[in-house]
């Protein structure tokens, strides 16, 4: 598979890795994500990784720079479906994914992207509104 | 003890997530719980990643260690690639690269403390070697079982169809580089032989060119001083046959007013005219020899030939009471008539001349076929020479004895000689003083130096097979050398 499609679902963009990614593919979602985030003016990215056996080094860094990416670009991310033996695993990697949002599942995380994007949606306006 | 399960190349992207799922695999087939698999296969994945990224490419093992009930699963990864510069401090986590290399090292140590080891050279590779207790709790699969499910699953998988292909066609891809190279460098190598040949022939021509020069040279020398033998010969014969002519006058026409001293001057005359007549003869014939074109070649019966030779001599011999024997079998020969009857009438003669003394003379005259050509044997009893002189008889007006012993001019020889020469003939003698001389003349089979006389007489070549495989012969190196040039 040369893409991890990514799926828009009304405001979100939803991205569900359902095979094993290798260094590559994991660099050109990071780049796919950022153009359609841009083209389709979402608000919020939600990573479905539950699918997903092990999380290394690699991979853990790239959801964490999809993640700041997202944020410096407007947007939030929130990770959903992580195992059970892939959080153990990243703890003990010393993976810290500080400023990656998690939820339990698909739905808590677009509940969760909905008060995040609203939160910042306000703040976004209040900022204009200065601007202006 | 150690027991290898598996081997995945890694050389690709792809490989790095093979080796994860292999490492998972395993580890699931030997009852590692889910977390363990988890922490097996990550921290492989950080191991194949640095190698694949840092190390070009390498390989990983997977195998089980150790002695019964300390048994440990283990994986080891080697590359050849550079290797790690500042391993200690990578390990003591002073050290982390800004792609993360240093970070997947302390990362699968922290995952596998069981066992990790890392073995670095620079300039030569990196292995790493993981390891995890087995589990006791859990009964793991057999190690067949494990590696019949492995086998099974690689069946099933088109990447790892590819990917064998892929092995086949680097590996057939390899093959053919070095064949490549190795054709590359013969062909170098035969370009410096044909150098080397090409200055050689050159050398060869220029050696070849200035031989021609000095061979028309030559010819030409010859060809004056045949001409000038010629001519001298026959200027010469002139004069003589004016001074034989007025002393026969004298000595028949105005013999009474003669003194019997005058008489016998005349004598002395006429005769020493014969022998230098005679002289100047053998001396016009053996220059005809090279003078005359090529001779005619025609079937000769040696027996009968020597029966007429004797025939003519019938006189002398009965004169000398010479014995006489001949054995010759049914030969053939393919030769030129003339020249061969001039050889033998010449051994004849000399053999009647100097067995003369002798009492009885006696003289044989022998032929013999030995496979390669016909030998011819005339011996006599006669006075002989002196083996130190066997090369000297042949010379033109050589002579070993004096006129007034035995007569003659000293050319009979020579001319034998050159007529075999013209025959591809040889000759040679043995001979003692005073017991006389033995001549050995030796014929070839057939002409093959005059193709001319084979169109004439196809006969002879059907006859002979093997003068055709030696003129096939002959051909063939004629191509050769066409080849060459």
């Amino acid at each position: 598979m040369d893409h991890i499609p990514i799926i828009k679902v009304g405001e979100f963009l939803l991205v569900s890795i359902q095979v094993d990614m290798h260094d590559r593919l994991a660099m050109r979602l990071q780049d796919d994500l950022t153009t359609q985030l841009i083209k389709t003016r979402a608000q919020g990215v939600l990573i479905d990784i539950s699918s997903l056996d092990i999380v290394d080094s690699f991979i853990g860094r790239m959801i964490g720079n999809i993640a700041s990416m997202m944020s410096i670009l407007g947007a939030e991310t929130v990770v959903v479906g992580m195992r059970p033996a892939v959080a153990i695993t990243i703890v003990e990697l010393g993976l810290s994914l500080s400023n990656v949002r998690t939820a339990l599942n698909v739905d808590k995380g677009i509940g969760l992207l909905r008060v995040l994007v609203n939160s910042i949606g306000n703040e976004g306006s209040r900022h204009d509104n200065y601007q202006k | 003890m150690s027991t290898d399960i598996a081997r995945v190349d890694i050389n690709f992207d792809q490989d790095v997530v093979a080796t994860r799922q292999q490492a998972r695999l395993i580890a699931e087939m030997l009852g590692f719980d889910r977390q363990d698999q988890a922490r097996i296969a990550t921290a492989v994945s950080e191991i194949a990643s640095n190698t694949l990224q840092y190390g070009q490419g390498g390989v990983a093992t997977f195998f089980i260690e150790g002695v019964e009930s300390s048994e440990y699963f283990t994986i080891s990864i080697c590359d050849h690639g550079p290797g790690i510069e500042d391993l200690d401090a990578i390990l003591e986590g002073r050290y982390m690269s800004s792609t993360g290399m240093g970070q997947g090292i302390v990362a699968s140590k922290r995952l596998l403390p069981d066992h990790f080891h890392i073995d670095s050279k620079l300039g030569q590779g990196t292995t790493v070697t993981l390891g995890k207790w087995l589990p006791v709790t859990a009964s793991p699969a057999t190690l067949e079982g494990i590696k019949k499910a492995l086998a099974e699953l690689r069946a099933e998988s088109p990447l790892e169809a590819i990917r064998s292909q892929n092995h086949e066609l680097l590996a057939a891809l390899e093959l053919i580089r070095q064949r490549d190279e190795e054709l590359r460098r013969v062909n170098q190598e035969l370009i410096e032989t044909n150098i080397g040949i090409v200055a050689l022939y050159n050398e060869l021509d220029d050696k070849t060119q200035r031989l021609q020069k000095t061979e028309q040279m030559l010819l030409k020398h010859n060809e004056e001083l045949k001409g000038f033998a010629y001519t001298v010969a026959h200027d010469l014969k002139a004069p003589l046959r004016g001074i034989t002519g007025y002393a026969q006058e004298l000595a028949i026409k105005h013999k009474t007013g003669l003194s019997e001293r005058a008489l016998f001057c005349l004598s002395q005359i006429i005769s020493a005219n014969r022998n230098l007549d005679n002289l100047i003869e053998d001396l016009l014939n053996f220059v005809r020899m090279d003078t005359e074109a090529a001779p005619l070649f025609v079937e000769v019966d040696l027996g009968s030939l020597i029966k007429e030779l004797l025939k003519d001599r019938n006189l002398i011999i009965t004169e000398l009471h010479v014995e006489v024997t001949v054995d010759i079998p049914l030969i053939t020969l393919h030769t030129w008539e003339c020249g061969l009857a001039q050889v033998l009438a010449n051994l004849i003669d000399n053999a009647i001349k100097f067995s003369g003394k002798a009492d009885p003379p006696r003289i044989s005259i022998r032929a013999e076929d030995i496979k390669a050509c016909y030998r011819i044997i005339v011996s006599d009893n006669g006075v002989g020479f002196d083996m130190k002189y066997s090369e000297r008889i042949y010379g033109l007006f050589n002579r070993l004895v004096r006129t007034e012993e035995f007569e003659g001019t000293g050319a009979g020889l020579a001319i034998v000689k050159k007529i075999l020469d013209k025959l591809g003939g040889s000759i040679r003698a043995e001979a003692q003083p005073g017991l006389g001389a033995t001549f050995y003349v030796e014929l070839p089979k057939s002409e093959i130096r005059n193709p001319k006389s084979e169109i004439r007489n196809p006969k002879s070549e059907i006859r002979n097979p093997k003068s055709e495989i030696r003129n096939k012969v002959l051909r063939n190196d004629f191509s050769t050398k066409e080849w060459f040039c």
